[in-house]
């Protein structure tokens, strides 16, 4: 049971994470279930879809941002940015998938930004072939069809 | 802007209540991916077909919001050629949600670059024109079949020629939830101005019936029109959603204006720029809640009557014209930089009269061009008693200046607590020596936060400071920067890039130590 203040979170595979409930409301899913009813605060809240190695990414990346809406003298607008870099540089890409559908979903509205422009950045100034390689994605047009895509819009080729 | 897809589960377990958030899917996402997800029905702009083969492309599984959000932070030009990517990213780009059509995105063109010459022709121009508008159809067409469109901007030197298809890109534009519209039809929009004087292209009329239509469900929140018309404003009919409107060059009337304010019930903010069918201005209608108004450069006016009651900023740059501040009751932020003959009537009035007219004034933000030098202040002193922040701009600020304007300040303002002063000194000095300035004291004891920009600290200048820590008692707080700050609207400022000479010299730096008392806050940029 968490104490006042803190909310216990659960993951779909039963890890749980106790946090302070400021951090957790960044989510805007959760603060309007914690606002409905503050009942919801004192059980276990099922974070059911997200596992415990993202939800434990979820809480890390929360925690700073909450800090720093806090207290902006301590975590100051440069070293949220270093943060933010540092986060997205690390991730993997199936971490990078997970997260953007967890962060959707919970609605944890600034973190679904970065996690957007950080993918837009892995396919801006990139050619097909680049792009493709990075996500995995196959090729599966015959060049026929290639070209008449070419020539539907020859002006962004 | 996010995309719910939370069912909120309620399950009575004994008596521990527990509370399920529930993704689009039920599983762990990172062990199942493939069903994960695959619930969804959502698939309207992908083919079947890259689901079912073996790729894994799992960035084209992400919910349409998560990829439309994606997609958007690209150019339309990047997103475009993500269709060549594969099957199932063939329509993907169509969730792009920021159109921006100008002569760069759409025929590659650099602006003012050598293949727009300054000495294009009119032909080739007209060539361009067409090329434009046909691109820009298709990829309308196309973009029929995509979700939501959250801006739509149109750049590019098009007249009336084109209204049928200009209107229908706005209208589609309307029929997928727009929230801004930028049309900006001017010809610098795309190509660089010669000297010599073309034909002028008939403007674009905003059709009547485009802005009644949109009256049904309107979503248009902020409209920007530069170089079109607006004849036929519908007398009926609402665009209740707009919270703010920008109009550039734009052909409307004093009647015209007021019926379109008279359909936008929400507009708060309001911006007129060069709008030169404008003579009387009056904005008493009960039913404008308009807040932040600003007036640029409509050579031809001659009144403006702000009768809104809401009303609390207003700025004004062009020529002094009648003011009638009567029905502004909230008005308490002004903004005035008077350009013509009479600029110097115009500071005038700004430092007596407005102090009866405009009684609920905080902040005056006053621009004065080569008024200071003549400018004839009255013996007998005007009370400001409400302004609490000045900002003035001295342009030019000369080592002949005889200071009588800042002694007037320090008597008119009794009660400011925040002075800004950004000043524009010419760098050749006329006097060599310095004058003999005889300054009477005006101790002014409310004003603890003094900022002087574009100081380099010439002998008047430092002379102008030491004056003004000599009788600023209170001051605790002083900002010094060498760059110059100019004032861009809507509270925007842009300072002038700081280079080496704009580092203090040392015995300017001594001055500070020597003269600031250690009890101000010194900040020397």
């Amino acid at each position: 049971m968490a104490s006042k203040g803190n909310l216990t979170l659960k993951s779909c595979n039963g890890k749980e994470f106790i946090v302070e409930e400021k951090v957790a409301v960044m989510s805007t899913t959760i603060k309007n279930m914690v606002d409905v009813d503050d009942s919801f605060a004192q059980g276990v809240i099922p974070i059911i879809g997200v596992d415990g190695k993202i939800l434990a990414k979820l809480i890390e990346y929360c925690k700073e941002h909450a800090e720093a809406d806090e207290d902006e003298e301590v975590k100051s607008e440069e070293y949220l940015k270093k943060f933010d870099e540092k986060f997205v540089d690390e991730l993997n890409l199936n971490d990078l998938y997970d997260l953007l559908k967890a962060s959707n979903y919970l609605e944890i509205t600034k973190l679904l930004n970065l996690l957007c422009q950080k993918v837009a950045s892995m396919i801006k100034g990139k050619k097909p072939e680049e792009i493709r390689r990075i996500f995995n994605i196959k090729n599966d047009f015959t060049p026929e069809e290639e070209e008449e895509i070419n020539r539907q819009n020859p002006w962004a080729f | 802007m996010t995309i719910k897809e939370i069912k909120f589960v309620r399950v009575a377990a004994g008596s521990n209540r527990s509370i399920g958030l529930w993704g689009s899917g039920d599983n762990c996402t990172s062990n199942s991916r493939k069903h994960a997800y695959g619930g969804r029905t959502n698939m309207g702009l992908r083919q079947k077909a890259g689901r079912t083969s073996a790729t894994k492309d799992y960035l084209i599984e992400l919910p349409d919001g998560i990829l439309s959000e994606i997609i958007s932070r690209l150019t339309l030009k990047e997103a475009v050629r993500t269709s060549i990517l594969s099957k199932s990213w063939r329509s993907i780009w169509t969730c792009h949600s920021h159109l921006l059509f100008d002569s760069v995105n759409i025929l590659g063109n650099r602006i003012y670059s050598k293949s727009i010459s300054c000495c294009q022709s009119e032909s080739d121009r007209q060539l361009q024109r067409h090329h434009f508008v046909e691109k820009v159809d298709h990829l309308m067409h196309q973009r029929q079949r995509g979700l939501k469109i959250d801006s739509l901007a149109i750049r590019f030197h098009l007249g009336q020629e084109f209204a049928p298809h200009i209107s229908e890109w706005i209208q589609c534009a309307f029929g997928k939830g727009v929230e801004n519209i930028d049309v900006d039809l001017s010809e610098w929009s795309s190509f660089k101005i010669d000297s010599v004087p073309v034909d002028e292209l008939e403007r674009y009329i905003v059709p009547c019936s485009l802005l009644a239509a949109s009256n049904k469900r309107c979503t248009l929140k902020h409209l920007q029109l530069a170089f079109c018309s607006l004849f036929s404003v519908p007398s009926s009919g609402s665009l209740a959603s707009l919270i703010s409107i920008k109009l550039q060059d734009v052909n409307i009337n004093d009647q015209q204006l007021e019926n379109f304010l008279l359909i936008c019930s929400s507009l708060e903010k309001m911006s007129l720029h060069a709008c030169n069918n404008l003579v009387k201005l009056k904005f008493s209608y009960p039913k404008v809640r308009l807040k932040i108004l600003s007036i640029r450069n409509c050579f031809r006016l001659e009144s403006i009557e702000l009768g809104a009651h809401n009303l609390t900023t207003f700025e004004y740059t062009g020529e002094l014209t009648t003011f009638s501040f009567k029905h502004a009751p909230r008005l308490a932020e002004v903004y005035l930089s008077f350009t013509g003959q009479n600029r110097q009537d115009g500071v005038n009035s700004a430092l007596t009269r407005f102090a009866h007219d405009i009684p609920h004034l905080q902040t005056l933000n006053l621009v004065s061009v080569l008024a200071m030098k003549t400018l004839k202040l009255p013996n007998k002193v005007v009370n400001f008693t409400n302004v609490q922040a000045f900002i003035l701009t001295v342009f030019p600020f000369h080592d002949e200046d005889k200071f009588d304007w800042i002694i007037y300040i320090l008597k008119a303002f009794p009660l400011l607590c925040s002075f800004q002063l950004n000043l524009f000194s010419p760098s050749y000095i006329r006097k060599s020596n310095i004058l003999p300035r005889h300054l009477p004291e005006c101790p002014h004891m409310h004003l603890t936060k003094l900022e002087i920009n574009g100081f380099c600290g010439s002998p008047h200048e430092i002379e102008l400071l030491k004056y003004l820590l000599d009788n600023l008692i209170e001051l605790g707080e002083l900002v010094i920067n060498p760059c110059q700050k100019v004032f861009n609207g809507f509270n925007s400022w842009d300072f002038e890039e700081a280079s080496n000479s704009h580092n203090f010299r040392q015995e300017v730096i001594e001055w500070f130590h020597k003269f600031v008392p250690p009890t101000i806050q010194l900040h020397t940029l």
